[in-house]
């Protein structure tokens, strides 16, 4: 294995020792580049009491290139779709390397928060979600509770 | 292999927090570390000369504010260069004093213990790192300022004095360290008791002397692991005592006492040289050992006004040596191509691929460091720097693939290279690819079909478990395993181009795990699954029907 770069190893020790309220993420054992991640439901949203399982992965060529991030929970949302894909700009064009996976994690926790449905992943869920926010949002929550649930 | 991790985060809990922010403003956004050869961009932004390279090469925007960016347009900044230098060298003192609050007002003889521990107790984390000598050197004077304690026989009553420093040391060191201060303290008890020269004993590989208890619990290890990698156990020792000596004045001033017999015994391990001497930047002190520490200080002086010196007479080298321009490749054929790189004295055997990604990394490496920096390395060492780094970066044919897929079907065979270069570099053909492994397919999906097992009513998850994908790709062989060959045939492999799967192959999917699930049990519920949602309900249904 390639050796880990010095601010992998950083980012890494940051994440554990001050973590991000609400956001978790622990890198594999066997792969320090895959992490596991959970986020939760932001306050106010429909995925408020969710936790949402995630998966993180930093290419060979991070933070050159964006991490790859896909959810790993179900999860009804205009912007994610049923492969758990995210549509974020920062996660595609507009990565930047001064990016860290601190700030994805935030951007991805604020997309639950306000999901934009004009720019749409999943296009049956934008579609509902225009035609009838009200019903969609309420979907959201029944899909938060049916598979985001939180564990004791 | 690097563990030297500093951090802003180390001045957060100090008497000065606000040496957290002035940390972070000496750092390269990009690599997060102190900024190397800082060059200035158009948009007053600052980075490591190679990082910003590399990154242009990707794209040509600034990574903080997104504005156009091209490398011609990077300055070196030979300002922000000497400040990161002088603090970067002064900084694990400053680090030490900002720390040590509590314990100024103790008595000076425990202000010197605890000096001696703080500086003990950091570098146990950090002992690994290599380029920033400056930690070294303190360690080095931790173990041998203590050996040359225990021949003192000036601390009256270690005990006490200890277990405050290790209440105070707890709060704010991590476990390693307290470790290591527990090492040190059984060390100290043993040697009040009875302090002789036979409980030193020689180091057989780094030739030091150490207390034996030290030796045989963690410095043989230490020194065992070392050599293992290649690296030259801490002979420097005695090279770098007197630098750390102008680091640290005012603690070395109280040690007075100590550093003249330091220095004698340095002097002693002098001529006895060690096998794995190597020269080192630091050789320059080695000579002035057996000199008193007027000399010591006269070195501080002269580090002291370097930085200043050479900001003023830095001259921007941008005429000295030519700039490597970029190359049009597709104007070039492949024999103009193997000319520059020759008359560059590269290697021109490789792809064509690989020729392109040669020239572009020796382009940037010999542009950040002619153009940029202060002090340029010659061209040997830069055809060196383009060596290791494609030793790690071009896959040579056959095994030593970091590539999952690599992992996953072991192949040497060049049409398999092929394919894992294109499927790097975006131009991924999923149709030869599915070819090359339809037979492996098959056999995967026939196992599934095998081994497929009700998945647990629980399941919240997609389709695919984490554990067993740790890279994308692997996930989508996950889907391919699950689906029928009809859809094998069909379904995108493609990473990069991973918006091709559309919803319709993942409906398969999901449909086909019924028809399995059906095959299975041989219970004949006749509903028509199509939707995920309702497909873990109706799973659950079936199985509870089934029980």
């Amino acid at each position: 294995m390639a050796s880990l770069p010095k601010r992998i190893i950083k980012e890494t020790e940051r994440l554990v020792s001050d973590p991000v309220p609400g956001i978790t993420a622990t890198p594999h054992e066997d792969n320090l580049r895959y992490f596991q991640v959970t986020i939760e439901g932001p306050a106010g949203s429909p995925y408020e009491n969710g936790i949402f399982d995630l998966e993180l992965y930093l290419p060979d060529e991070y933070p050159m290139e964006a991490p790859k991030v896909r959810f790993l929970t179900k999860i009804y949302h205009p912007n994610i779709d049923r492969l758990g894909r995210i549509c974020l700009d920062i996660l595609k064009t507009n990565w930047s390397p001064a990016l860290q996976i601190r700030t994805v994690l935030l951007s991805i926790q604020a997309l639950l928060a306000s999901p934009n449905p004009n720019d749409p992943l999943a296009n049956d869920v934008a579609e509902d979600w225009i035609k009838n926010e009200q019903g969609a949002k309420n979907k959201a929550r029944e899909w938060t509770e049916l598979y985001a649930h939180k564990k004791n | 292999m690097d563990h030297l991790i500093t951090d802003p985060t180390d001045f957060a809990k100090t008497k000065i927090p606000a040496l957290e922010q002035w940390d972070t403003l000496l750092r390269c956004h990009i690599c997060k570390d102190f900024l190397k050869v800082p060059v200035l961009t158009p948009c007053g932004h600052t980075f490591c000369s190679l990082c910003i390279r590399k990154y242009i090469n990707n794209s040509a925007k600034c990574p903080l504010c997104l504005s156009e960016l091209r490398d011609s347009m990077l300055r070196s900044e030979f300002l922000v260069n000497e400040l990161v230098e002088c603090y970067t060298n002064f900084r694990p003192s400053l680090l030490k004093h900002v720390q040590v609050d509590k314990l100024n007002q103790l008595e000076p003889e425990v202000i010197q213990e605890s000096s001696l521990i703080e500086i003990d107790s950091e570098p146990d984390v950090e002992i690994k790192e290599q380029s920033l000598t400056n930690n070294d050197d303190i360690q080095i004077i931790g173990n041998s300022s203590e050996a040359s304690k225990s021949k003192m026989t000036t601390v009256p009553k270690p005990n006490k004095i200890i277990k405050q420093n290790n209440l105070i040391n707890k709060k704010k060191s991590k476990s390693t360290v307290e470790g290591m201060f527990n090492r040190k303290q059984e060390f100290r008890n043993s040697s009040s008791s009875s302090f002789s020269h036979q409980q030193m004993a020689q180091c057989p590989i780094c030739q030091e002397f150490f207390p034996i208890r030290t030796l045989e619990r963690s410095h043989l290890d230490e020194c065992l692991s070392l050599q293992s990698l290649g690296r030259l156990p801490k002979t420097n020792n005695k090279i770098t005592i007197s630098k750390t000596k102008s680091n640290i004045l005012p603690f070395s001033k109280k040690m007075s006492d100590s550093t003249s017999e330091l220095s004698s015994s340095a002097s002693k391990r002098d001529k006895s040289s060690s096998p794995f001497y190597l020269p080192t930047k630091n050789i320059n002190y080695s000579s002035n050992l057996t000199s008193t520490s007027q000399h010591k200080e006269k070195v501080q002086e002269k580090e002291k006004i370097s930085y200043v010196s050479r900001y003023v007479n830095s001259i921007a080298n941008t005429d000295k040596s030519e700039r490597l321009p970029k190359l049009d490749y597709s104007n070039l054929s492949m024999q103009q191509l193997r000319q520059k790189l020759n008359a560059l004295n590269l290697p021109s055997s490789g792809s064509r691929q690989t020729l392109i990604e040669r020239y572009n990394y020796y382009e940037m490496i010999w542009n950040s460091n002619f153009c940029d920096s202060l002090n340029p390395v010659d061209e040997s060492d830069l055809r060196r720097q383009l060596a290791s780094w494609e030793a790690s970066n071009i896959p040579k044919s056959g095994n030593s693939n970091k590539n999952t897929i690599g992992n996953l079907i072991q192949r040497g065979d060049r049409g398999y290279q092929k394919l894992l270069t294109n499927f790097k570099n975006d131009k991924f053909d999923r149709k030869a690819w599915s070819q090359m492994y339809s037979k492996e397919f098959r056999k995967l999906i026939n196992e599934a079909k095998l081994n497929y097992k009700k998945p647990s009513i629980t399941n919240t998850k997609l389709s695919f478990n984490p554990h067993d994908a740790p890279m994308k790709e692997q996930s989508h062989t996950e889907i391919i395993k699950e689906a029928p060959p009809t859809h094998t045939n069909k379904s995108e492999l493609n990473n990069n181009n991973i918006d091709n799967m559309d919803d319709n192959t993942n409906n398969n999917i999901d449909e086909s795990k019924t028809d399995i699930e059906k095959l299975k049990t041989h219970t004949e519920t006749d509903n028509n699954i199509s939707t995920d949602e309702d497909f873990s309900k109706d799973l659950s249904q079936t199985l509870n029907n089934k029980f």
